[in-house]
């Protein structure tokens, strides 16, 4: 199965480099709660995780109409196109531009429907979903006609084409009935028998099985409505060209001409330019829009020139990367720019990956020695101490707090030590269990493969010097940032021992998404792997294909509770924060976040002073 | 830039002496001359101490550490700023404060002179060696063995040098290294980049004053009396270069030091954690606004030691060339 894993977290902050801060959704509260019960309107509150976190402005309601929103970059969109986004930036974009069929209100957690006219019905036992679409909403010029559920299900189907390349539809939707087992070359060729529209208004989801997460992934943005007859021909070629050809759904569409070629607002790495989508109905929509332009300027790799540039008010917000730790400090110490700054905390971790698949860390009690040494205060406090997250002992982040996961074992710690600054004595203990005599591990010099800009290469350096402790040998390559995860640590044949700086997001409020794709045996795959620690373990294996399907919310969260201590307790992966994200507004606008993804700029919420 | 075409051989520094000294004639040795020139230089006496003592710390650098700081890869997590994660300035603890991992920026700084200098000295050594042997084999051959050798002492210094030396040391600082592990990532890799790179100066200046001292009398001498190219290339001629090879190379080294620091800070050079100036200059450019200790040390460091380099180059070689311009 094609994996892409764009939901990885970025490591890098640094100077050089454009940072891939691909860091995305943390999608939010109750969409598997709130929408089974029917009642998606329940307000959630933000967890409180960590001392950064700030709470997020108020709803921007009576925001006034007109004006333009300058928005830094350090480096493009992945795509245009629904069907491939799958990055945070890339959902600031969309979420602007498309309607899926449920998606967020800013500043909260909030699912609502949006292409939907409310939450989904669910019957025949979890295994039929039925959604209805509104009428009156239209595709932005060249397409100009209605939105009908036919446009919902092409989209769909075009997510199993390997010229899409989607990187999750085949986890997430591959339990629609007749859904392909394998890619199919282009759109043209696949058709889900099991996504019905019996009507232009009506879509209906026949599943193999009930499965918890399928409606939760409705908000995702393979939802967003695709024209078959106006995408053919760009989904006809090599590598699909609809991205290029994007039309537009939502409030705002990318600037394009009379063919419905976007270059005129999209020149990659450069800029990208949203313009008011004239065939958008605001009596169909709950976003406000209040914005009549949006320019991104791409390019900004500096993060302390970013923040600078936000502060003086020549830009809005930053779009894809955090200012630099240095500036939030001074930013913090000054009351005025102190409330221009938001914290959001991110749903996923980042976690240090022992390679399982070979010497040393094959060896169980080798790698609980690993777990147990780490400093994960010093490693924390390398990308910007408790303002940035909190240490993480387990996958499951406290968002998920309260909801059943521990009595399945989750939130467990089994690896303490003090101020969790890591335990020496049991790290040897350890060693010793694994046959080292005095607990100092002997052996060929292992490998490690990191970031070459801080805060990633701070990171590693405290892996490192952690690792010496206990007697090893540790051979420390620098690289970029893409670099690691491409040529070393996603690809299997390639890796090294330890790969101290990669993360892991979840797609929306779910436990599934956090631990399925990086611990599951299947995602191992010779290149663009996700699974970073190589876990192929038969028990967590099955324990996963049997927490899919569960659909009631108290055993669906003590089975993936259950998964989160089998994946933490096998030390493959030693998680060590959880972090909150910096966004930073210029002061002459009112400022709007997208809470359920990482916090970045809401722009249909966004409104001018 | 002029240098002495007939030092060691030729009696015309001797006579400049002497006429100004008609009262005491005194036979002084060219090396007795050039220490009387060197020690009127104040300038060129305190560089050299300032080498020295650079020298000398680089030399004492574990012994300092293990009484006045802390070893240079501990890490001190309890020193940073524990809501920022920023590094705090110099205490009596940490003399020069400490780095974005909480690393002793003073044992660092003096780690990092132990590279830089072993870095400077040994590519300095291959450069000079490499730059005399191809220099004199071109100039007192002339001919298509010049030719050749010209040529491609052309076609390196055509070469962008920084590219040149960036893709060789990212080529052979990755897994293990480049011709079959010959060149190790790291310290041997930096020596042999800058070797690569620099010994065609000295090449360059080499043959052009071995061209011109093939013609000389005393040259010419020694070819009518039946001596072999061997005897005339090691000892007529080598010894009259020893003036610019010790000009060249003390004036060489800190660009040395310089091309490591400009490796490291790039992330081509030495591998961490070993302690580099260039390196610690390059993690210190993200935090610079709020920690300037870790910036300014290694920074003065390289600064003091690359002035001290060059000024004490100069000093030698106005020592050794009374007739270059004061």
């Amino acid at each position: 199965m094609h994996r892409k894993s764009k939901r990885r977290l970025s490591g890098s902050g640094g100077r050089v480099v454009a940072l891939l801060v691909a860091v995305a959704a943390a999608f939010a509260l109750v969409v598997a709660a709130g929408t089974l019960a029917g009642c998606g309107s329940k307000k959630s509150t933000t967890s409180t995780a960590g001392k950064g976190v700030t709470p997020p402005p108020p709803l921007n309601t009576k925001g006034k109409k007109g004006g333009t929103l300058t928005v830094l970059t350090a480096s493009d969109v992945d795509s245009m196109d629904p069907g491939y986004a799958y990055y945070a930036f890339d959902y600031e974009v969309v979420y602007a531009t498309q309607r899926p069929l449920y998606s967020y209100k800013a500043d909260s957690n909030t699912v609502y429907p949006d292409l939907a006219t409310e939450m989904p019905t669910v019957s025949d036992g979890g295994k039929t979903i039925t959604v209805h679409i509104k009428s009156g909403v239209r595709f932005s010029p060249p397409v100009n006609r209605e939105v009908t559920s036919a446009d919902v299900k092409y989209a769909i189907e075009r997510g199993f084409a390997g010229n899409v390349s989607n990187g999750y539809a085949s986890i997430y939707f591959s339990v629609i009935k007749g859904a392909p087992k394998a890619l199919a070359a282009t759109p043209a060729s696949v058709s889900i028998p099991g996504i019905e529209t019996p009507d232009k208004s009506t879509i209906v989801f026949h599943l193999s099985q009930p499965s918890g997460a399928f409606i939760g992934a409705l908000t995702m943005p393979l939802t967003v409505p695709v024209p078959e007859e106006y995408a053919k021909p760009f989904d006809a070629k090599p590598a699909s060209a609809y991205g290029q050809h994007v039309v537009a759904t939502g409030p705002y569409m990318v600037a394009n001409d009379k063919s419905g070629n976007v270059k005129a607002g999209w020149n990659p790495n450069s800029f990208i330019h949203l313009i008011r989508n004239p065939n958008w109905d605001g009596k169909t929509d709950f976003r406000p829009a209040y914005l009549d332009k949006i320019n991104i300027k791409e390019g900004t790799s500096d993060p302390s020139v970013m923040a600078r540039q936000i502060l003086a008010g020549s830009a809005d917000v930053n779009g894809d990367s955090p200012p630099a730790p240095a500036m939030i400090k001074s930013i913090i110490s000054n009351p005025t720019q102190k409330k221009q700054l938001y914290f959001t905390p991110v749903s996923g971790s980042r976690y240090v990956a022992l390679n399982t698949s070979k010497p040393p860390f094959d060896n169980l009690s080798v790698r609980r020695a690993v777990a147990y040494v780490l400093d994960r205060r010093a490693m924390l406090l390398t990308r910007g101490g408790a303002i940035d997250g909190i240490i993480a002992t387990h996958f499951i982040d406290p968002s998920f707090a309260g909801l059943g996961f521990e009595a399945g074992g989750g939130y467990s710690n089994p690896f303490p030590s003090v101020n969790n600054t890591g335990n020496v004595p049991k790290a040897k203990e350890m060693l010793k269990k694994a046959g080292f005599a005095n607990g100092m591990f002997k052996g060929a010099t292992i490998t490690m493969v990191a970031d070459n800009t801080p805060p990633g290469s701070n990171t590693a350096k405290v892996v490192a010097a952690d690792l010496r402790k206990i007697g090893f040998n540790v051979k420390l390559i620098s690289v970029l940032h893409p670099t690691m995860y491409s040529k070393y640590c996603s690809s299997p044949a390639n890796e090294p021992n330890v790969c101290p700086n990669v993360g892991w997001l979840q797609d929306f409020k779910d436990a599934q998404t956090l631990l399925d794709i990086p611990f599951n045996g299947k995602s191992i795959v010779p290149a663009n792997s996700s699974n970073w620690p190589q876990l192929n373990d038969p028990k967590i294996n099955s324990a996963i294909t049997a927490a899919e399907k569960l659909t009631d919310l108290k055993a669906r969260a003590e089975a993936w509770g259950k998964i989160d201590k089998m994946v933490t307790l096998s030390a493959a992966a030693v998680p060590w924060v959880w972090e909150n994200f910096p966004t930073l507004f210029s002061s002459r606008v009112v400022p709007a976040l997208m809470t359920w993804n990482q916090g970045s700029p809401d722009f249909s919420w966004i409104s001018v002073k | 830039m002029s240098t002495p075409e007939s030092f060691g051989r030729g009696d015309d520094l001797i006579e400049e002496i002497t006429t100004s000294d008609p009262e005491e004639i005194i036979g002084r040795g060219p090396w007795e001359l050039f220490w009387m020139r060197f020690r009127e230089d104040k300038v060129a006496l305190v560089s050299l101490g300032v080498v020295g003592f650079v020298a000398l710390v680089a030399i004492l650098a574990p012994w300092i550490v293990k009484l006045v700081a802390h070893p240079p890869n501990a890490q001190y997590p309890d020193l940073l700023d524990q809501t920022f994660g920023t590094p705090t300035g110099p205490s009596w603890d940490m003399l020069f404060g400490i780095d974005t991992v909480g690393e002793d920026v003073f044992s660092r700084v003096l780690y990092g002179a132990r590279v830089s200098l072993e870095v400077a000295l040994i590519a300095t050594f291959f450069s000079v060696l490499i730059g005399v042997v191809l220099g004199m084999t071109a100039g007192y051959y002339r001919g298509v063995v010049d030719t050749v050798i010209s040529r491609f002492l052309d076609v390196m210094l055509a070469f962008p040098v920084l590219l040149l030396a960036i893709g060789i040391a990212a080529a052979c600082s990755l897994g293990k290294g480049c011709l079959n592990g010959l060149v190790q990532p790291g310290l041997p890799t930096v020596i042999v980049t800058i070797t690569i790179v620099n010994w065609t100066y000295i090449g360059r200046i080499i043959r052009g004053q071995v061209l011109s001292l093939r013609e000389k009398e005393f040259v010419e001498a020694a070819r009518a009396s039946g001596a072999k190219d061997r005897t005339i290339l090691f000892r007529e001629i080598l010894p009259n270069l020893v003036a610019p090879i010790i000009v060249y190379s003390t004036l060489i080294i800190p660009s040395n030091i310089l091309f490591e620091a400009a490796l490291s800070y790039l992330g081509v050079g030495i591998n961490p954690p070993q302690a580099s100036w260039g390196e610690m200059i390059a993690e210190a450019t993200a935090v610079f606004n709020t920690a300037w200790w870790f910036f300014a040390f290694p920074g003065a460091a390289l600064l003091i030691t690359c002035l001290a380099f060059n000024l004490l180059g100069d000093g030698i070689r106005d020592a050794l060339d009374p007739r270059g311009t004061q």
